[in-house]
Order: C-alpha cells, then structure tokens, then sequence
C-alpha cells in the first residue's frame, strides 16, 4: 500500500514541477508541490520550505501557504516555534477568517499558556468546524475541569465556565466531531463526549457514550 | 581464519544479548501499552458505572464495576455504594471493609470510608456500635 502511495505520490510531484517548469508565476503550483514534499512518504522538507516560500514571493497575502508554512515549522519541533508562531500570525493577518492559522496558533500557545490556546480554539471553531478544533477544545475543557489544582480556586477557570459557557460550547464541538466520525469515533473522543455530558448531568447520554468507548477500549485490547 | 573466530564469538555473544534486551524492552513496551488500554477501559467502566448510579440502576452499576480488571478506590466506593443502593447491604459493608484495608490510601480516604460505614451502621444497629465503627481506626 505505501509503495503504491509513493509511486503515486512521485509522480504528482513529478507533475508539478512540469506545471511550475512551464508556468512558474502561479502560485498554487508552488504550494501544491510544497504539500507533496512535505508527505512522510517523499518527506522533502527542504524543498517544501523553498516552494512555500517561492508562493509567498509571489503575493505575501496567501493565508493557506503562510498557514502550511506553520505547520512544517511546527512539525520540527519546539526549536521553530517561534517561526511556526510568526507564520501563522501572517496568515491570520492575510485573512482572518482562514479558521487553521487560529487553530494552528493555539496549538504554538498549548505548551505556553492554557487559556490563550482555549481562546484561539474558541475563536477557531466560531469561524468554521475543523476536526482539530474541535477535539482540542473538547480536550482543553475536559483537563481545565478535572484539574484539581484549578478547578475551583482559580478565577478565570470559574469565568471561563460560568460566563463563557465553555462546557456547552465544548460539548457542542465534541458532539459535532462524533457526528462526523459516525461509525468510527476513537474511544478517546467518546470519553469526551461521555465526561461532558456527565459534567451536563445529561446520565443517559454520558452512559451511552462511556459504554461504546468500553466497547472500543475492549475491541483494541483483544486485537 | 584464528582471528576471524575470535571476532566472531563475542560479537555472537553480543548480538544474543542485544535480541535479549530487545525482547526485554518490547515485553516491557506491550506491557505498557496492554496496562494503558486496561486502565483507559477500566476508567471508562468505572464512568459508565456511576452514570447507572445516577438514574437509580444500581444493578447495572454493580455488574459494570465487577468488569474493571484492577481494582481501584474510586471503583472499589462505587461498588460498595451500588450494592447499598441494590439493599445488599452486606455485600456493601464487606466492599466497604476491603476497601479500608487495601485501597485507602490517606487519613481522608479511609475517613470518607469510615463515614460511609457508620451510617450504614447507625442505621441498622444504633449509635453504640456506629461508635465503635468510628473509633476503631
């Protein structure tokens, strides 16, 4: 299967650089050839960085390049950090309603500060459902409750959850993130979901999705 | 060819004691990994069981406890408290007990377990021996 994948995956990048060979002042070119490279299967990071960056010369204002700029900042670890942070920031100023540089932002900000990250997945998810948004701000809320060290004391946590109605703004992301997962929710989604609810005292629903995320939880450890 | 044998035998040896590590760290790593999914589905057990204790199906509670493959406090409470609340008040005190002796780990754990027993106690037999419950620890 992954032979195949490369095969296939060779020849798409292959095919873009026949497309930026004969037409290189487009810059979709450019950033398809830089998603290629940037596949485990080819894994041509230089390369992507060098086609993202030739996309950008040729308008600054691409809020997706800026924001797949981010993410290969991201992926190489906390020493790029601060660049993932600039090049997302770019792409929120490129176009603010482009939902992934938010989402991207907050995962930079997840190893800073907890509640910034749950700003910008709030922000994020009240611009466009992604998958990413949705979980994360579901995880966020799930550990800001049970954390016992701030549940309770803190005052923002006590904002957060009393003013902003975190808990049902995380419920309704998770729940639409089940929705769109239907037959093949991970376990760890449906603990959300069930924690959630329970948090809701909505019982019938938190039981319902504790049991399935038994039944996954058992069908993993049989396999 | 003498000197040959003489690289050859200690590399052997090295490389049996590097398959063995290796088979070593991956038991240690499936171990984990068995033990992590175990506690992921004991917890998500231990969930759905309290979630049957809040709309009063005691019975359900007690049968998704029984499941958790290692016992921990929070299941060993909930089970005793959803056999009290399925009136197998017995079966409770027993769990109850087990779990002060094993599972409580600090003075307000085996306080809140205590607690748990005397009323059980004061309800049954009177305040004289929910006293004795109380002061035996």
């Amino acid at each position: 299967m992954s032979e195949t994948k490369l095969r296939y995956l060779n020849l798409a990048a292959d095919a873009a650089k026949y497309v930026i060979k004969e037409s290189p002042g487009k810059w979709k070119y450019w950033n398809l050839l830089g998603v290629i490279c940037a596949t485990k299967e080819i894994d041509n990071l230089a390369l992507s960085q060098h086609c993202y960056i030739k996309a950008l010369e040729l308008d600054r204002k691409l809020a997706t390049v800026w924001s797949n700029l981010g993410v290969l900042y991201l992926s190489q670890g906390p020493r790029f950090v601060r660049l993932a942070n600039m090049a997302f920031t770019q792409a929120q100023q490129s176009q603010p309603s482009y939902a992934n540089a938010w989402t991207g932002q907050a995962q930079v900000a997840e190893s800073y500060d907890r509640f910034e990250t749950i700003d910008l997945l709030k922000h994020s998810i009240s611009l466009v459902y992604t998958d990413e948004s949705a979980i994360r701000y579901a995880y966020n809320i799930c550990s800001l409750i049970s954390d016992s060290s701030v549940f309770g004391t803190d005052k923002r946590v006590k904002y957060y959850i009393e003013h902003l109605h975190a808990v049902s703004a995380a419920l309704d992301s998770i729940t639409w993130y089940c929705n769109a997962h239907e037959p093949n929710i991970s376990a760890e989604a449906l603990s959300f979901l069930g924690f959630l609810n329970y948090y809701q005292k909505n019982w019938n629903v938190a039981k319902m999705a504790f049991e399935q995320a038994t039944e996954k939880a058992t069908n993993e450890n049989q396999r | 060819m003498l000197r040959k044998w003489r690289l050859n035998k200690p590399r052997k040896k090295q490389r049996m004691k590097i398959k063995g590590e290796a088979n070593i760290y991956l038991n240690q790593l499936f171990f984990f990994i068995k033990t992590f999914i175990c506690n992921f589905r004991d917890k998500m057990l231990c969930n759905a069981a309290y979630c049957y204790l809040q709309i009063d199906q005691p019975l359900e509670a007690v049968d998704r406890f029984n499941k958790v493959t290692e016992a921990t406090f929070r299941s060993t409470i909930g089970l005793a408290y959803a056999y009290y609340k399925a009136k197998q008040y017995e079966n409770s005190y027993t769990v109850y007990e087990s779990a002060l002796e094993l599972l409580a780990k600090n003075e307000q754990e085996k306080a809140l377990i205590l607690v748990a027993l005397a009323s059980m106690v004061y309800a049954f037999q009177g305040d004289a021996d929910a006293k004795t419950v109380l002061y035996q620890w």
